[in-house]
């Protein structure tokens, strides 16, 4: 060998990168070579991607030092190595990997970016693209989720990395060798080394030079499941009516009503959809599966009983328990951080009731007594109760305020979306999928509703013509809080 | 305590003749001071030299042993003015900075020591934070060096080369009566390798030893002594300089089979040039390269003969600098035209007038280079192919990865106590209908000035944000607001911002972000005490010597001084709002306290598991989101941003958006619950507290509890196994 390895390792601040570069110099310094590692430290680190580079090079009788760059350079880098697929695409991007002599390994999992975080509705890239990128840039691609892998020996991703890199044998160590590193590295060795184990193993499943490891995504054929309950049987057949293709959709629908309410809203539910059917002309009935989704969502409105409902549920408490990885028996408390508002108050009384204490300063006021922000201890018994009892109230939910309310928008989303689909089918799914917009609470809720009616009016006004149009007022209306991409679309429809 | 601890590394710093010595180039230097018999060392923090200053903290007992003075300086001109040890005495020192802020901040005594001369070596260590992640304004060193007449040095970036450059450039000084500048670029600085170690020298004065004191007026700046060090400068301190750096060969010169071209470059620039030149298959992995090279290893000052005799005899010679303005290429092309030399000069015609010396530049540059000069015997078509061998990827896979490779802009750290703080400024600022003319500094809270806070509009160096609204304020539709943070403030807010402003009767407002270190440059300590949290006991006891905030601005003349915890956003908001309106008519200080999370989470994660191993009850807290009641918004992460606030699919198959979701990094901060009660949003946040070891009343609540909810649990399943489907 005459030039050295270079390797390159992408990592996000605070992930070890750093780690597991000295893994790397240190397993090849005991193996006779002469190493060398750089970094660019500092607050570049803090929260972003950083990048740490290595050289090997073997030791020679005459004991010359090799010169060494600074600096991975592209076209030049014979190992890129990544903690997430992301910044595989970042690697890719500054040209370190290329198909003539890279190998890159790179765990498949996402670590999302503030961009992604913090879009309205679903802002997250789709990694299928870099995977692709990676396949045909690669000499070799070797990529699965090792986080999953190292998060089931509760170890480190970096163990995962080194038993992909391990396996490729693209560094000229032994396995032991390697082995052997994280065991003089000291620091939780056996999760280390299983992890190291695993990941080998996965690496080592595919040997045709381009290798993507993705678990098989099961979607099978869905089946409606056999009901249990004589009610349920009725509502089954009712699903089983509907064209095959969206009967999943209308179970869920049908299951989370149920659990919601009752069978019969279950049953005006379906009733809805039987009207959305006539007119359906065959194909994929996409109108009636976008109707199903966004009417069983909003239907489900979270009024005070159902966020209490939820609260409470056994389902939940194992869910919270396993999330924050407590023991099975152990005291774990849990503290609701609430903010109801008075108008929350109102709108689970009856109609008459809610109204007058609304628009009555004194049980406004009286009501603002219990509003506000709220700390509530679900493990309590006070807490639990109050929660339990809050629930009941969905006995009364049809006489009241909210009810009718959310009733008469969805009723008014739903007229419009048949008349739409009346003239142009197209039209009808995009109006349809702008039941979307209704989502959150409080300012959030009020803003999706004020979206909605407004994108409903301009569609009647003939300001929005056609699907596309339709389309781009809700991506509009999911691009900021302030209504700003909102005021410059309409701007942009006077225009 | 720093981010880092050296502890174990510094045992290196012991090794002796002949013992190999493996480590970072931070180590390296730290060996190469020791090795050169420095009797004193100190500095300021900040990347990349802030490792450098963690690693003479954790050294401090091998420096006391060897009778070392260490100082932790205030300032980088605290450490300039600490080598005027050097003026009068025959002892050697050492001071570390980043550069060119530090270099700006230490001028002034910079200036004067390198106008009085030194009698023992001086050497000023500088990081260049330069290029790719510098995080502060581009500039060079090299300027400063100039125009104060200071040697340069820049040494090929391995560790041999730097160590043997701190041991000449120290007698390089002694020789010249000047002080200098050792230049490290940033990747330098945690290079790794190896160098063959000598003994540590331990110095000539210590407290059983002390100098003669001894006055000498040449020394002085005074006039007309000042005249005279001016004249000393040129006649004999530029001449010893250039003869010392001669004599003993610190630039290097390497033949090459083309002798009829040439590059000349900085040392420092060494490594990614061979690298280009291996590729072309003009050097060898171990740096034989064909074409003749001349490395400065001395970038100033130049010297001319030696430049003159490698150029001679060549057709063209490619001037290999980083940075801008190209000062050593405007300099040797003046030596090759005083020599009436016709060889051709480049350099920034062929490389790019700014920016880094990366592989890429090299790659590129070297190659046009030789196109441009044709070396006789050369193929050039080879070059070209070698060139263009690298083949870019199809324009559509361009373009789809780049709208997928999100950016991932620096920001604030879990649990990190400033974003309740900017929350809170943000929460008033929404409240008061326009937006605010905030001065920003430099620190962690600088990062408020990206989204999602969006906060500060100008930062103008460390300490200086309250200096910098002094003529604002009188223009502004709000009383000024000035962010500055604890380290910011002992480096030079206190005297440059608070005591002017109280001078001038500032109006305005002054938060100070007291979260207990310099936190963005690794969490070193700084003069005001630590107050941890009250979570858990601490072992770190409170220091005797502390140097509070509040006492320093009370001391200046500060009457209005609040101090309030950042993490409670409602007094937070109100303290806020009251420096904005009350009737006081003098400068308004809020010390918005809260330990940086990173050394907390250090500080107490070790005691956490101590505790628990050692059965003593303990709870820990952390953040969860309900995917059930979560409906995929997201307003959470807008007005917060934290790492650990994430999201995640949406469990449920109906909903298209996903929900946000709290990774294990949570530290349970406690800043979303706040921010679901101030800005009114859902009721998907719930506080876990997992109780370890619990007492007889925690197991017999937790038992009452649990029987009584796995009643209600049991009923409610029952109910609805009637109403299932």
């Amino acid at each position: 060998m005459n030039t050295s390895i270079r390797i390159v390792i992408a990592a996000l601040g605070g992930e070890g990168g750093g780690v597991l570069g000295k893994w790397i110099a240190d397993m090849a310094a005991r193996a006779g070579y002469v190493t060398q590692t750089t970094s660019v430290p500092g607050v570049a680190q803090r929260t972003g991607a950083t990048i740490y580079y290595i050289e090997l090079f073997p030791r020679t009788e005459a004991g010359g030092a090799p010169v060494m760059s600074m600096f991975p350079t592209p076209g030049d880098v014979d190992i890129v190595i990544c903690s997430e697929i992301v910044e595989a695409g970042r690697m890719i991007q500054r040209g370190f990997v290329t198909p003539d002599r890279t190998t890159l390994i790179s765990s498949t999992h996402r670590v999302y970016g503030i961009a992604e975080k913090e879009a309205m509705g679903n802002g997250v890239g789709d990694k299928n693209v870099i995977i692709d990128v990676a396949k045909n840039n690669a000499k070799t691609f070797i990529g699965f989720d090792m986080q999953a892998a190292a998060r089931r020996f509760d170890s480190v991703i970096n163990a995962a990395l080194f038993g992909a890199l391990a396996e490729t044998g693209v560094l000229p160590f032994e396995r032991s060798a390697f082995e052997e590193t994280i065991t003089l590295g000291k620091i939780a060795i056996e999760s280390n080394l299983r992890t190291f184990s695993a990941s080998y193993e996965m690496a080592g499943a595919q040997q045709d030079g381009v290798t993507i490891v993705e678990p098989e995504v099961q979607s099978p054929v869905f089946e409606l499941p056999v009901a249990t309950t004589e009610e349920g049987r009725a509502l089954m057949v009712r699903v089983a009516s509907f064209p095959a293709c969206c009967q999943e959709i209308l179970y869920l629908g049908v299951k989370k009503l149920v659990h919601y309410q009752d069978y019969r809203y279950a049953d005006e539910y379906l009733d809805q959809l039987q009207t959305i059917t006539t007119l359906e002309a065959g194909g994929d009935y996409e109108l009636l599966s976008e109707v199903a989704r966004f009417l069983a969502l909003w239907m489900t409105f979270e009024d005070l009983p159902r966020v209490a409902q939820l609260k409470i549920s056994g389902e939940r408490f194992s869910v919270f328990r396993k999330e924050v990885k407590a023991d099975q028996d152990q005291l774990l408390g849990m503290v609701e951080f609430l903010h109801p508002r008075v108008e929350e108050f109102c709108g689970i009384m009856p109609v008459a009731m809610g109204r007058f204490m609304q628009n009555s300063a004194f049980f406004s006021g009286l009501l603002g007594l219990f509003a506000g922000p709220r700390n509530v201890r679900t493990n309590s018994v006070f807490g639990y109760a109050m929660f339990y009892f809050m629930a009941k109230l969905r006995g009364t939910r049809r006489s009241s305020l909210i009810y009718k309310i959310e009733q008469a928008h969805i009723n008014s989303w739903l007229a419009e979306v048949v008349a739409a689909a009346h003239t142009d089918y197209d039209s009808g799914v995009e109006l349809a999928r702008c039941g979307r917009l209704i989502k959150g609470y409080s300012s959030t809720r009020e803003r999706g509703n004020a979206n909605l009616e407004k994108i409903i009016a301009l569609y009647k006004n003939a300001k929005l013509s056609g699907a596309t149009a339709i389309t781009a007022a809700r991506n509009a209306a999911l691009t900021d809080d302030e209504g700003e991409a909102m005021a410059q679309f309409e701007l942009g429809l006077e225009a | 305590m720093a981010e880092r601890s050296f502890a174990k590394e510094v045992q290196h710093l012991k090794l002796g003749n002949g013992d190999v010595f493996r480590g970072e180039g931070i180590l390296a230097i730290t060996k190469g001071l020791l090795q050169s018999g420095v009797a004193y060392v100190g500095g300021y923090q900040g990347s990349p030299i802030s490792h450098l200053m963690d690693v003479l903290n954790d050294a401090q007992e091998i420096l006391g042993d060897l009778g070392v003075h260490f100082e932790q300086s205030g300032s980088e001109a605290n450490a300039a003015a600490m080598l005027s040890a050097s003026i009068n005495y025959p002892m050697r020192g050492a001071v570390a900075w980043k550069s060119t802020v530090g270099t700006n901040v230490a001028s002034d005594a910079l200036a004067n020591l390198a106008s009085s001369g030194v009698t023992g070596g001086a050497m000023v260590v500088v990081g260049e934070d330069y290029g790719e992640g510098s995080s502060i304004m581009q500039e060079r060193t090299h300027a400063f060096a100039m125009k104060s007449q200071m040697w340069l040095l820049d040494p090929r970036p391995n560790l041999p080369s730097i160590v043997d450059m701190i041991e000449r450039g120290f007698e390089l000084s002694e020789a010249s009566n000047t002080p200098l500048f050792l230049m490290v670029r940033i990747r330098t600085c945690h290079v790794t390798g190896e160098f063959v170690a000598k003994n540590n020298v331990a110095p000539q004065f210590n407290p059983a030893n002390p100098v003669v004191p001894e006055r000498e007026l040449n020394r002085i700046i005074l006039p007309p002594i000042i005249f005279e060090q001016e004249k000393d400068k040129i006649k004999n301190r530029l001449p010893a300089a250039l003869a010392y750096i001669t004599e003993h060969k610190m630039n290097e010169v390497f033949e090459g089979d083309f002798g009829d071209v040439g590059i000349v470059m900085q040392g420092g620039l060494y490594n990614t040039a061979i690298r280009a030149l291996e590729r072309y298959g003009l050097a060898d992995a171990f740096g034989n390269s064909k074409i003749p090279l001349y490395i400065m290893n001395v970038t100033y000052p130049l010297v001319p003969e030696e430049l003159v005799q490698f150029c001679a005899g060549k057709a063209h010679v490619l001037m290999v600098e980083e940075g801008q303005p190209n000062y050593i290429e405007q300099e040797l092309s003046l030596i090759l035209r005083k020599a009436d030399l016709q060889t051709r000069l480049h350099g920034k015609d062929i490389l790019p007038g700014y920016g880094e010396f990366t592989g890429q530049v090299a790659f590129d540059g070297i190659a046009e280079f030789l196109q441009q000069s044709a070396p006789r015997g050369l193929d050039l078509d080879l070059i070209a192919g070698a060139r263009h061998m690298t083949s870019s990827m199809p324009i559509e896979q361009s373009e789809a990865l780049g709208k997928e490779v999100v950016a991932r802009p620096a920001g604030l750290c879990t649990g990190c106590p400033e974003r309740p703080l900017f929350s809170a400024i943000k929460q008033i600022q929404q409240a008061s209908g326009g937006d605010f003319h905030i001065s920003a500094d430099i620190g962690c809270h600088a990062f408020a000035t990206l989204p999602p806070f969006n906060l500060g509009n100008t930062i103008m160096g460390y300490g200086f944000s309250l200096a910098a609204s002094s003529a604002m304020r009188s223009k502004l539709p709000h009383r000024a607001i000035s962010v500055m943070g604890d380290g910011g403030f002992w480096h030079n807010g206190l005297t440059t911002g608070v005591v002017s402003s109280v001078f001038n009767h500032h109006d305005g407002i002054l938060i100070i972000v007291d979260n207990g270190y310099s936190a963005a440059t690794g969490g070193q300590d700084i003069p005001s005490f630590i107050k941890p949290e009250n979570l858990i006991a601490t072992s770190k006891v409170a220091r005797v010597d502390q140097q509070p905030i509040a006492a320093a601005v009370k001391g200046v003349g500060v009457e209005w001084v609040r101090t309030v915890a950042t993490y409670n956003i409602g007094e937070m908001k109100d303290t806020i709002e009251d420096a904005l309106s009350t009737e006081y008519d003098g400068l308004k200080v809020i010390i918005a306290e809260g330990e940086c999370m990173l050394n907390k989470q250090r500080r107490i994660k070790p005691q956490i598991k101590v505790r628990i191993n050692d059965g003593v009850r303990t709870i820990k807290e952390r953040f969860v989101v309900d995917s059930q009641t979560c409906t995929g918004d997201h307003a959470c992460i807008r007005i917060s941003g934290c790492p650990s606030l994430t999201i995640k699919d949406n469990p449920d198959p109906l909903r298209v958006d996903p929900v946000a979701y709290v990774d294990n990094s949570c530290v349970g901060c406690g800043v979303c619950g706040s921010n679901v009660h101030s800005a009114v949003l859902c009721p998907s946040f719930a506080r876990a507290e997992m109780l370890f070891n619990p007492n007889w009343w925690d197991k017999f609540v937790g038992g009452m509890r649990q029987s009584v909810i796995g009643f209600l649990q049991q009923r409610l399943q029952n109910q609805e196994a009637k109403r299932a489907l």
